[in-house]
């Protein structure tokens, strides 16, 4: 296990810098917005505090005042910046989608390697990269419809639960069901790395075929939850860690930085903890095995005793 | 600090800054009262007043003194019967009015407020587009009332006019004879209430009935005259105080509450049961039944006295009694110790049905409707704090209009301008200032930031004493005479300073309590309370249209310069802090459009004006400061933050599958 944790936990590192790379653009943006605005007012600090949304709405109320300038002023500067970073992040999002799609398959070669050490032999991460980032792009153009189509539909499903036994459970349904298609998505792509085929739909349908079984439908639904629970727990605790405070030292600047990329490579981390539960569940749908097996004793000659025809005559 | 350096202002007038005193009267008038008197003198009241009819005395109503406080001006004898199939309400009633004015009347006006609600076409639903908050009018299932019989009770005499007058929300019923000062009239009264689909505060939804404004009430008659203007979409209601009887007649399985104490129950034996309610010094009654409630009974005390507080809920609601509760003591109590104790042994308070929510968020003496809590998963509801905001609203409202009886509709920021400035006291002081609205975690938002938004974006430029039907739309009705009112009320406790502002408040209270105060009595009673004159503050803020905005416009080592950008100059303190801690406040008048600031002895670290952000009106407080070498430390941190926010983001968008 702690094996499998530190080879998962250096897998997931390429993942986390990705992330860090993408998030620096529109961070940085951002961040110039409120310097503009508010570096040199009394009250910067005071957005770091529990005041930092009544403080952004006083900023928000001045602009639409009645003395507002009509032209150029310090916070339409600031929102310039602000909406500009705004609007890279879905850019950057298709950045991130992009690296996962090229990093999954290392990821899922040196998992499976791992995980079957004879299995594959020594397979290198980057070449399973390489050799995977195109059927996995196929793949990311089917898993964005398909994830909304049925994530729509449970969100359906989920109202009468709502109803019934309020609304904790049914976000905890919602979350568990999310998980779900996200893990259905992920045993699709693992499919096709252990199975050594190029076929998104194949891939699709292969994973949906897998779900069905009873075994692995339950085993996969127990670990989605808890993956779902894992990755709540992460959620809420970015709330907290980046709780307001209402002093401003450097040690704050420094633990609010460490904080949030701890949480940053937790998140990653699960990622790649979720593509080795979707590879243990593929386990059993294993058919061919693309491993070199010792072709087996060749069957004994069959001796026919029958006569030379010449004995026959 | 600076209530000893007051000095005459001089501000500057725009083109909205026109005044609007109700103490300005054309020169006609002056010479009409003087004949008046002169006939009056000579002639004898009767007969000058016959001779007027049937118009009401002409004397102005800017110059005619106010009634003086009387708690049985107008009484009801009240018999209600629902009828479900017909959603109809068969009333009769005894009508006790006694004249309180030193006027003889001739006449007498009801109000027939539900008639608002006949159809599209009525005055009320042209005004507000057939919409009220965020419930639609139903022209399926509309509303009116019917005016049956109206006959002087001691002579049996007929007063009911006829014609199209009884469709209108106003009614003038002329006397036979003039009703003297002091003197007092019955009527029996007997009407037919058709009640819309929940629509305006009022109405029925399935079974569930909140019956508001449901009954003929008589005009107010004060200060030489009668109030006589129709309903308006953005206006609430006006009436003169007395003892309330009104036995209820509604289905057996059905829960009922209403203004007042329940004094009997009666069953009828035909499914239905009979409830006696009884209220003293009030200004109106409201019930509301249904058979979903759950009802559950608190005693609590509040500045000094017990109050029995009677919660109603539809069953299904059950979390969320502590908040109603919470809220209620907490803001009886509050108010109870700054305006005067609540004067009522019981207050009622009902969450009406979520398919019956226009019936929410209304005041009526000693009953208030409320809404339901919203829901949240893991128990975040609770921050959301609309329940306790819109508890503590309404119970303000026991004290503002339903104590001291303001005209709601003519001058609506005297009631509702005070109980959210109330409100806001109140609930920072019970939940924080900073997430007394939504307390979600680190998402927090303080009632006052939501008033200052809505008074900085909509209401800066509106004027707070007119009609409410003269704002353009409902919401530069509800953001000026809600948020604005709130801001100026904020304004003057910064200006006198907390304990005397509380003070002079409650000397208002005490002066007009059960009488009909206008904006001129409020500064008046804050006047002379406080000891020193306030027009400085209510001319431009409350009668005209001014606005107050300062700014730091440069600041470094050696000193500083303040603007003056808005029109109306107001002291101001501007603050000088020094790099080795030291600290100079300094009044600033603002007459002059700027002012600059030398340091002495020493180097200038920050600089700002009204640091303390005690003038709640001005515009824009976030360019009162500027910090001359500011730490880079505040804005890398929001950076890293950021950062971790825009990380997660991305793994959620861009790690599918």
């Amino acid at each position: 296990m702690l094996r499998l944790a530190i080879i998962s936990a250096r897998l997931a590192f390429p993942l986390y810098a990705a992330n860090l790379l993408l998030a620096l653009i529109p961070a940085a943006l951002i961040t110039t917005g409120f310097g503009i605005g508010m570096a040199q007012r009394p009250w910067a600090g005071a957005l770091l505090g529990s005041d930092w949304i009544n403080q952004l709405g006083e900023a928000a109320a001045s602009l639409s005042s009645p003395l507002a300038q009509p032209g150029e002023s310090r916070y339409l500067s600031s929102a310039r910046w602000m909406g500009l970073g705004l609007l890279t992040i879905p850019i950057m999002a298709v950045g991130q989608a992009i690296a996962y799609t090229f990093l999954a398959g290392g990821i899922l070669e040196r998992l499976w390697a791992a995980n079957d050490p004879g299995a594959r032999g020594q397979v290198r991460f980057w070449a399973g990269c390489r050799r995977w980032f195109w059927p996995f792009a196929a793949l990311g153009l089917l898993n964005a419809p398909a994830f909304i189509i049925v994530a729509v539909a449970a969100g359906a499903l989920t109202s009468p639960v709502e109803r019934l036994l309020g609304p904790t459970a049914s976000t905890l349904l919602g979350a568990i069901v999310l998980s779900s298609i996200n893990g259905w998505l992920e045993l699709a792509r693992a499919d096709m790395v252990r199975q050594q085929y190029r076929s998104a739909p194949r891939a699709f349908v292969r994973a949906a075929r897998l779900l069905v079984r009873p075994t692995t439908g339950l085993r996969a639904v127990l670990a989605w939850t808890l993956a779902a629970i894992l990755g709540f727990t992460l959620l809420a605790y970015n709330a907290v860690a980046i709780r307001p405070v209402e002093t401003v030292a450097w040690t704050t600047v420094l633990a609010s930085l460490a904080a949030g990329q701890l949480l940053a490579f937790l998140g990653a981390w699960l990622k790649v903890g979720r593509l080795g539960v979707a590879l243990a569940l593929d386990r059993p749908a294993t058919r061919r095995l693309p491993i070199a097996i010792e072709d087996p004793a060749p069957p004994p000659a069959v001796v026919r005793n029958d006569p030379p025809a010449a004995a026959l005559e | 600090m600076w209530t000893a350096l007051t000095r005459p202002l001089v501000w500057r007038s725009t083109r909205d800054c026109n005044r609007m005193s109700p103490r300005l009267r054309p020169r006609a008038m002056l010479g009409a009262v003087a004949l008046l008197a002169v006939l009056v003198g000579a002639l004898g009241p009767r007969a000058v007043l016959a001779g007027a009819q049937p118009a009401s005395p002409s004397a102005s109503p800017a110059q005619a003194p106010p009634n003086p406080a009387l708690t049985d001006t107008a009484s009801y004898d009240l018999d209600a019967r629902w009828d479900h199939a017909e959603r109809q309400i068969h009333g009769t009633a005894r009508i006790t009015y006694r004249n309180p004015s030193p006027d003889a009347l001739t006449e007498v006006w009801f109000k027939l407020y539900l008639n608002a609600f006949r159809g599209p076409d009525t005055l009320w639903m042209r005004e507000s587009g057939s919409e009220h908050r965020s419930s639609e009018y139903d022209p399926e299932v509309p509303g009116w009332i019917d005016l049956e019989r109206l006959t002087l009770a001691d002579t049996g005499e007929d007063l009911l006019p006829t014609g199209s007058d009884l469709t209108d929300t106003v009614l003038r019923v002329p006397l036979p004879r003039p009703l003297a000062p002091g003197e007092t009239l019955r009527f029996d009264v007997a009407w037919t209430s058709t009640l819309p689909r929940v629509f305006a505060r009022t109405g029925m939804a399935d079974t569930f009935v909140m019956a508001g404004q449901w009954y003929p009430k008589l005009a107010v008659y004060d200060r030489g005259a009668w109030d006589r203007e129709p309903w308006h979409a953005n206006a609430e209601f006006f009436a003169d105080f007395g003892t309330y009887a009104l036995a209820l007649t509604v289905p057996a399985n059905y829960a009922t509450g209403a203004s007042g104490i329940r004094e009997t129950t009666r069953d009828n034996g035909d499914g239905t049961i009979t409830i006696g309610y009884r209220a003293e010094s009030v200004s109106d009654v409201a019930w509301t039944a249904w058979p979903g409630y759950r009802t559950v009974t608190r005693t609590v005390e509040a500045a000094g006295r017990s109050v029995e507080l009677e919660l109603l809920t539809p069953r299904e609601i059950d979390g969320a009694d502590e908040r109603f509760f919470g809220a209620a003591q907490g803001s009886l109590d509050l108010f109870g110790r700054w305006f005067g104790p609540y004067p009522w042994p019981k207050l009622t308070l009902v969450a009406p049905p979520a398919n019956a929510a226009g019936a929410g968020g209304m005041e009526y003496p000693s009953f208030v409707t409320l809404g339901l809590p919203a829901e949240a998963p893991f128990g975040l509801g609770s921050g959301i704090r609309e329940v306790e905001i819109v508890t503590v609203h309404e119970i303000a409202h026991q004290w503002a209009p339903l104590q001291v009886a303001s005209n709601e509709a003519r001058e609506a920021w005297l009631d509702e301008g005070f109980a959210d400035y109330a409100s806001i006291k109140a609930l920072a002081a019970m939940y924080g200032a900073n997430d007394s609205a939504l307390d979600l975690g680190p998402i927090d938002v303080g009632y006052r930031s939501v008033h200052r938004f809505q008074f900085v974006a909509v209401a800066a430029r509106q004027r707070l004493a007119q009609p409410s039907w003269e704002y353009s739309d409902f919401l530069t009705y509800g953001a000026t005479v809600y948020s604005k009112g709130a801001m100026v009320l904020g304004t003057l406790e910064g200006t006198l300073g907390e304990e005397r502002f509380l003070a002079a408040m409650r000397a208002y209270f005490d002066a007009w309590r059960w009488r009909h105060p206008t904006t001129a009595d409020l500064q008046a009673a804050l006047e002379t309370s406080a000891g020193e004159p306030l027009a400085w503050v209510f001319d431009p803020l409350v009668y005209g249209t001014s606005v107050v905005e300062y700014r730091v416009a440069r600041a470094d080592e050696r000193g500083a310069t303040f603007e003056r950008r808005g029109d109306l100059a107001f002291p101001v303190v501007v603050r000088l802090t020094y790099e080795d801690g030291r600290v100079e406040n300094q009044i600033w008048d603002g007459v002059s459009e700027r002012l600059d600031v030398e340091a002495r002895d020493g180097t200038l670290a920050r600089a700002e004006v009204d640091p303390d952000r005690l003038v709640a009106v001005e515009l824009d407080s976030t360019d009162n400061g500027f910090v001359i070498d500011p730490s880079p430390s505040p804005i890398l941190a929001l950076g890293a933050r950021v950062l971790a926010l825009v990380q997660s983001t991305l793994q959620i968008l861009g790690t599918l599958g």
